[in-house]
């Protein structure tokens, strides 16, 4: 089993056109950036295809087509190369800059298009769960953000005063 | 090795640092790797708690009381 291979067949079917566009986010994108980072399962951001006549956006072309490929469905997830895999169209404004300006990465000749680490960092502060807190933490302790796209991000999506109140919790108010 | 808090913390800074600049491709198969560990603990667990039912169903001296350490190799 491996995420490469979720990977790959996430590839093959935003080739094939069954969804518009995606981008690894969640722990395994931060892992692109950062030490590996334990999680069990992965997340991936999409954007579906329209379906001519329908005016909701449907997840069942994927479904359909993962399924047809050994996919198992397993609650909120479907099961690939033995991953749980959750397909999440962007919730916030922020999510779908992320996924329109994520970056695409070399894997072992394979494309694999990532959150920028500046859009993963500002999605974690936005969720604003615990773990999402450390892992912002382990953005700006590893030194791998840009200042000015973060600050530009935190700006355009009103999450100044959020950063504000996790900088004086969690850094002693150091910019 | 050392005793010395200061520099353990350095020790695992650098670690950290000498993780992340793994090539992608590593990280991603140490990601397939920590998983299938989590799997292979869950597992171990989930089988440690079906015996310890079944011997508490098999009668009354076997019972566990929720106090013993579960260990990965407990007799079934």
């Amino acid at each position: 089993v491996s995420i490469l291979q979720v990977i790959v067949l996430v590839n093959q079917m935003e080739a094939e056109g069954v969804i518009a566009r995606y981008a690894v986010g969640g722990a395994v994108g931060a892992t692109f950036y950062l030490e590996p980072v334990a999680t069990v399962d992965v997340d991936i951001f999409v954007a579906f295809r329209e379906q001519p006549g329908q005016l909701l956006l449907s997840p069942q072309p994927v479904l359909d087509y993962l399924l047809a490929r050994g996919g198992i469905l397993e609650g909120e997830y479907i099961v690939i190369a033995g991953w749980p895999v959750q397909f999440l169209p962007a919730p916030s404004p922020l999510v779908e800059e992320a996924l329109a300006e994520a970056v695409t990465v070399d894997v072992e000749g394979a494309p694999a298009r990532v959150c920028t680490a500046e859009h993963l960092a500002a999605i974690a502060l936005e969720t604003g769960r615990a773990k999402d807190k450390a892992r912002l933490l382990q953005f700006i302790e590893a030194g791998v953000l840009r200042a000015e796209v973060f600050q530009s991000i935190l700006a355009r999506y009103n999450l100044m005063e959020r950063w504000r109140q996790f900088e004086q919790t969690f850094l002693g108010g150091r910019p | 090795m050392t005793f010395d808090l200061k520099r353990s913390l350095e020790g695992k800074r650098a670690l950290r640092r000498k993780l992340a600049n793994l090539p992608v491709a590593k990280k991603l198969a140490m990601l397939d790797a920590l998983r299938d560990r989590q799997h292979t603990l869950r597992e171990a667990a989930r089988h440690s708690q079906s015996a310890a039912l079944s011997e508490s169903h098999a009668g009354g001296e076997a019972k566990m009381t929720g106090s013993e350490p579960i260990t990965l190799d407990q007799p079934r």
